[in-house]
């Protein structure tokens, strides 16, 4: 009798809690948490992402600014932010010395009041350790897909490293078929794991063009 | 012992029923239980990041800084001229037009809409992302098809920017480009198979035009995540109407006039192709002989006592809703 009546309670109390519950859906904690803002981008994996960039540091960002600068498709706002490269987990074939202290160019950020917001962009916070995919052409080192380039490293409950996603990932498009993007296989990582997965594909990228 | 066990028997399949009701009762809730009902965000200033951030409802740990809106109720936008080989200027005017109508047309309740109006201004010559502080400004939206300007980003699809104002919060130009030069596959509205969404796509990013961040509620528009080949960003969800209502609440006091001329006016050319402007009559003043400068001066000044004024209880609207 008394299940008979915790059923039936049950029954009747389930689904307008389920309705009125605040916080996350259960779809969205079957998602997993969401990166906090962006555009529109292709999800890169790994093989892709460690391809294209000439650099992979964990790096700690230090001093920023922003200026106006002339790009090909416009005047805009750029920050450049000053990393102390800890360790160069990659190089690109052919690519030279990183240095132990690089300046690394990042679209929007604020001068003289006016700000610029580029959905998508990687949001290295002053101080920040962090994962980064770079890519140098001339001079100049841009962070490898953006955001999708961009992971902060930060310490867990038990004091471990590990991989988070950037702030302002963007909306992100999954590639059809089974491809595993870069930022599922490193999100959540302990930080050394994530470098032997990164140290792995390089290497076998490597052994590929040999 | 027997009749023990029997009575449990008879308890277990009389509660049948009621635990497969529990269960259908679960699986119902679960499908037909709306999503989180406010998960939106908003784009901020964020003074303490030197950046762009936002602020979320429900609020979320790292939220921070001052909204961003567009002050004016009406806002224009553009395409440049060229739009893409992979989809036309009339095609691309359609579609930016339906996004665009799409956030403007939310419901809010009681059968009102946000109080902000966007008017399609045209096809543009201009195909750079600028805001000019001196000179005239158009928000364009632009198809690169023969080179993406952002090294080592050929797997972004589209990117918009807004300028603003970092201690109002004010919205001052926002430009759109969208990357046909990387990625092939760009589709309309009844194409099939269906790979780029435009629609999506444009709806989407005119969202962060508005100033709405990203989501945080699965289902939304302005969520993260979208698989290629969905359209299922193209309709908005009581989440995303809940953000834009926010942002543009519909009881704002409506201009009876729309003007959608952006900041230091409107031109079809880029900065760089514009003459240089007018000197503002400075040298006048000082002289105090130009008719016309002092009661020009005084209406400029009630003009911008007026916008103050305007602003001030923009702000106190949105605090009380």
């Amino acid at each position: 009798m008394r299940l008979r009546a915790i059923a039936a309670a049950s029954l009747l109390l389930l689904p307008p809690l389920l309705v009125l519950s605040p916080g996350p859906s259960l779809r969205d904690l079957a998602r997993g948490p969401a990166p906090a803002e962006a555009s529109v981008s292709v999800l890169l994996s790994l093989d892709e992402i460690v391809a294209a960039s000439t650099y992979v540091v964990v790096g700690t960002a230090s001093e920023k600014k922003s200026q106006w600068e002339d790009l090909p498709g416009g005047r805009r706002i750029v920050t450049y932010t000053k990393l102390k490269i800890d360790k160069v987990v990659a190089t690109g074939s052919g690519a030279g010395s990183c240095g132990s202290e690089v300046w690394v160019r990042t679209l929007g950020g604020t001068v003289d009041k006016l700000g610029q917001a580029v959905s998508g962009e990687a949001q290295i916070a002053g101080g920040s350790k962090s994962v980064l995919f770079l890519m140098k052409r001339g001079d100049v080192l841009t962070v490898t897909g953006m955001a999708q380039g961009h992971y902060p490293v930060t310490a867990d409950d038990k004091g471990v490293s590990r991989l988070r996603g950037s702030p302002d990932a963007g909306t992100q498009l999954r590639q059809a078929g089974p491809i595993l993007a870069a930022r599922d296989l490193l999100v959540g990582k302990t930080l050394d794991a994530a470098l032997s997965s990164i140290t792995t594909a390089r290497k076998t990228l490597d052994e590929k063009k040999k | 012992m027997k009749r023990r066990s029997e009575r449990a028997r008879r308890g277990l399949t009389g509660a049948l029923p009621l635990v497969l009701g529990l269960v259908v009762g679960l699986v119902l809730g679960l499908v037909l239980a709306p999503e989180t009902a406010s998960a939106y965000c908003r784009t901020t200033s964020c003074e303490a990041m030197e950046a762009a951030w936002q602020v979320c409802t429900p609020p979320a740990a790292d939220d921070c800084g001052k909204v961003l809106y567009w002050p004016k109720q009406c806002v224009g936008f553009t395409l440049q001229k060229d739009a893409s080989s992979q989809v036309s200027l009339d095609e691309a005017e359609a579609v930016f037009t339906k996004a665009f109508e799409k956030w403007m047309n939310a419901d809010c309740g009681a059968g009102e809409h946000p109080s902000i109006k966007l008017e399609y201004m045209g096809p543009v010559e201009c195909d750079q992302q600028e805001y000019d502080k001196k000179k005239a400004n158009a928000n364009v939206i632009m198809f690169r098809d023969d080179s993406w300007s952002y090294t080592g980003t050929a797997n972004i699809l589209a990117l918009t920017t807004v300028t603003y104002n970092t201690e109002s919060g004010e919205i001052y130009d926002a430009d759109m480009e969208l990357n046909t030069a990387d990625n092939q596959g760009f589709t309309l509205e009844d194409e099939q198979p269906v790979k780029f969404d435009l629609l999506s796509i444009a709806t989407h990013e005119t969202g962060h035009f508005l100033g709405l961040a990203h989501s945080h509620s699965g289902d939304a528009t302005m969520f993260t995540d979208y698989k290629a080949g969905s359209t299922t960003l193209r309709d908005l969800t009581a989440d995303d109407i809940a953000g834009i209502c926010a942002i543009y609440p519909p009881n704002e006091p409506k201009s009876e006039t729309c003007d959608t001329e952006p900041r230091h006016g409107f031109s079809e050319l880029c900065a760089v192709d514009q003459p240089p402007p007018e000197e503002p009559g400075c040298g006048c003043l000082v002289a105090g002989t130009e008719r016309g400068t002092l009661p020009g001066l005084a209406a400029l000044l009630g003009l911008s006592a007026l916008a103050r004024h305007r602003r001030a209880r923009r702000r106190e609207t949105r605090r009380e809703s």
